[in-house]
């Protein structure tokens, strides 16, 4: 079954396999660092099925729980 | 000489500008576009340049509105040097933006900002070798305490004089080959519109949007297809992740030769989120920022618009109005002190303390956790965090709050933003609901008209969403480090702002200043409520209502003051029913913004988008005004 980066929980660090979704979708988010291959740990999860708070490399990054879920992990 | 700042959002880049950006600085935009740019006229070695401060980007490939409007101001080459700002503790995914530069044959020199942050992260960069590597000068800056700021300029002004384009970095021999392919069957295409071929080649590969659309030879595409096909096959990623993720391999490799990380501990950011982040702690936190922020505003503004109002009423205006024969030129002058009083006694004494408030919530790094903290809520109507900001500024003054919505990327999110932004109560409307409803029916219905309203926006919100679905799926932020800002910023990005609100709201404050004297001078009200009537009579109001309508548009408050004037009373209550006053509060607060409001509406969504906003709130407006009467008929 694929993993995806919206069922791990916080302080766990995954990596990235690849993502779905159009070609704007993939490019913005590789901008933000989230290459395939990148070791990404959620740090913050939002109450409520709300936003992750990612640390990707040296810095963070916030996306909503809809994006979380094209991001397929190892 | 024109240098152009060119970095990613939250390097650093608008602090070095506003450093040593004069009066004279101008905001323009982009050619029929509503993004933004920032110029102004330096001296450095004695010589005049023009610095442009170009909207913050990750890349050169993206769908985003500012980030292709920086990628094609540079593209132009309308500036000689770009100053490429990093921040160091971030500078290998900084290096990614860098090495585009160089693929766009820009000259450009790398200022290396942040470097105190970066020292204590433990990273230290060997600048010599990074500029060997990139082949371009490297100079370090600490923005937002002004060091290096100088030389960070000076070098530009010299490497803008060499005038020679940097080096070009290799992808691996595989990607290499894809596009020496491609390149003699798009050098055409490259010449005509100016663009380095090679640069070409790897966007086309990379399925940059807005390169495809310069290619209309069918064959060359297919050419393209099948590189891009063959790219995939050979990685089993998409054609545009091969490519980004080895220019990110690329800058991850430059960083390891350049610079040396000790492992460090958890910063104090980290610390600081563990509180201002936390599921319970952080949502009380953001309770008593926002709290104490407007409170402060409040405090501030009360204080000084009392004092100032009184100075103007008595102390200036029968000098000024004294001055001309008394007839139509009294009129017409009292409209003017009355307009210049509204602008400095009602709205400064709020929008500057606000406006230094939110510079100081923004250069902290507060504004993006503020976004992620709430945007659980605000997903359930089909916006981002982000709204949050432009709202919650609406309760004290709708012009700055529109102002506000900049901050979304979006057009679509900025058009229902504002749309929603103009039919929060700004403290003109609160007073009306507060002296009508709170007076007359009581504190508790004149909260029920609060909680009503945003009952109402959440209604329209979620409508509005639905209307118009989005194109990215949710919230993506970075999330910057907390800084301290520096006070010299604060106070010059307030100062632009004021200005902005100086040259377009306060204009219409003063005309419709005027206007409002011109309708009492030449006594046309009955011919207002006429036109008002099918409006009246619909929400079941006297036709002498009427009037207090347009002066509602003209400048809020007036409309209760108004109304005591139309009504020939100040005890409304003998003239009104209950459900009237309820009625007619909520028909003030929806129906149009104040004409101050609808200015800088125009100036962020253009006049066919700032028509539909004001014709949403009108319909939002009756409805709810109808909705009103009808239970006021039941109970």
């Amino acid at each position: 079954m694929t993993k995806r980066l919206s069922d791990i929980s916080t302080d766990v660090e995954v990596t990235i396999r690849s993502i779905e979704g159009g070609v704007g979708i993939r490019q913005r988010l590789c901008e933000l660092g989230l290459h395939p291959g990148e070791r990404v740990r959620i740090e913050k999860s939002g109450i409520f099925g709300g936003p992750l708070m990612l640390r990707v490399g040296e810095h963070h990054i916030a996306i909503g729980r809809g994006l979380a879920k094209k991001i397929i992990i190892e | 000489m024109i240098i152009a700042m060119a970095g990613q959002p939250n390097s650093g880049k608008s602090t070095i500008f506003n450093h040593v950006a004069g009066y004279k600085t101008i905001t323009a935009n982009f050619p029929g576009k509503t993004v933004e740019y920032t110029e102004s006229k330096i001296t450095i070695n004695g010589e005049v340049h023009t610095i442009v401060d170009l909207p913050g980007t990750y890349s050169l490939t993206s769908l985003d509105p500012a980030e292709l409007e920086t990628r094609k101001y540079l593209l132009r080459r309308e500036s000689d040097v770009t100053v490429n700002v990093i921040d160091a503790s971030l500078l290998a995914r900084s290096l990614e933006l860098t090495i585009q530069l160089n693929e766009l044959q820009v000259p450009h020199i790398v200022s290396l900002n942040m470097i105190d942050e970066a020292r204590k992260k433990r990273i230290v960069i060997d600048n010599d070798a990074l500029s060997r590597e990139l082949g371009v000068p490297v100079v370090e800056s600490i923005a937002n305490k002004g060091v290096g700021i100088n030389e960070v300029l000076r070098t530009a002004v010299e490497e803008g004089r060499r005038k020679q384009p940097p080096p070009q970095l290799a992808y691996s021999k595989h990607v290499e080959d894809k596009i020496s392919a491609l390149i003699p069957s798009i050098q055409h295409y490259a010449r005509q519109h100016n663009l380095p071929e090679r640069l070409f080649a790897i966007k086309l590969l990379e399925q940059d949007e807005y390169y495809d659309t310069l290619i209309d030879d069918d064959r060359i595409r297919s050419e393209i297809a099948g590189l891009r096909d063959s790219l995939e096959r050979d990685h089993g990623q998409p054609s545009d992740i091969v490519i980004s993720s080895e220019r990110h391999a690329m800058a991850l490799n430059l960083f390891e030769r350049v610079a040396k990380v000790s492992k460090s501990e958890r910063t104090t950011s980290q610390k600081i989120d563990d509180l201002l982040m936390h599921p319970v702690v952080g949502y009380i936190a953001l309770g008593a920022i926002l709290l104490g922020f407007f409170n402060l505003v409040f405090s501030v503004g009360t204080m000084i618009e009392e004092p100032l109002l009184s100075f103007f009423s008595t102390g200036i205006k029968p000098h000024i109005v004294g001055l001309v024969p008394e007839g139509l030129a009294t009129t017409l002058l009292s409209g003017v002190v009355d307009g210049i009083a509204g602008g400095i006694g009602i709205v400064l004494p709020y929008l500057v303390p606000f406006l230094i408030g939110l510079s100081l919530l923004e250069d902290v790094g507060y504004l993006p956790r503020i976004a992620f903290l709430v945007d659980t809520f605000l997903h359930k109507i089909g916006l981002h965090g982000k709204s949050i900001l432009p709202l919650i500024l609406g309760y004290g003054c709708s012009v700055p709050a529109i102002m506000g919505a900049r901050i979304l990327e979006s057009h679509r999110d900025r058009f229902i933003v504002i749309t929603l932004t103009a039919m929060v109560p700004c403290a003109a409307r609160i007073t009306v609901i507060l002296a009508l409803v709170g007076f007359y029916l009581g504190a508790n219905w004149a909260l029920f008209v609060f909680i009503i309203n945003i009952a109402v926006l959440a209604i329209v919100g979620y409508i509005l969403s639905r209307l118009m679905p989005e194109r990215a799926p949710g919230m993506m932020l970075e999330i910057p480090k907390y800084h301290l800002p520096s006070a010299k910023v604060v106070l010059f990005k307030t100062w632009f702002r004021v200005k902005e609100f100086i040259v377009v709201a306060w204009t219409i404050i003063i005309v419709g200043s005027v206007a409002l004297s011109l309708l009492e001078h030449y006594d046309i009200v009955t011919y207002i409520n006429m036109a008002f009537s099918p409006i009246t009579l619909l929400l079941g109001l006297p036709i002498a209502v009427g009037t207090t309508l347009i002066f509602g548009i003209l400048r809020k408050e007036l409309a209760m003051i108004m109304l005591f004037q139309a009504l020939g009373t100040e005890n409304v209550i003998s003239v009104l029913s209950k459900t009237q006053i309820m009625t007619f509060t909520m028909f003030i607060i929806f129906y149009v913004p104040c004409i101050a409001a609808i200015g800088v509406m125009v100036r962020e969504l253009g006049r066919r988008d700032t028509v539909f906003a004001i014709a949403i709130g009108f319909i939002v407006a009756i409805v709810v005004g109808l909705i009103v009467r009808l239970v006021g008929l039941v109970v």
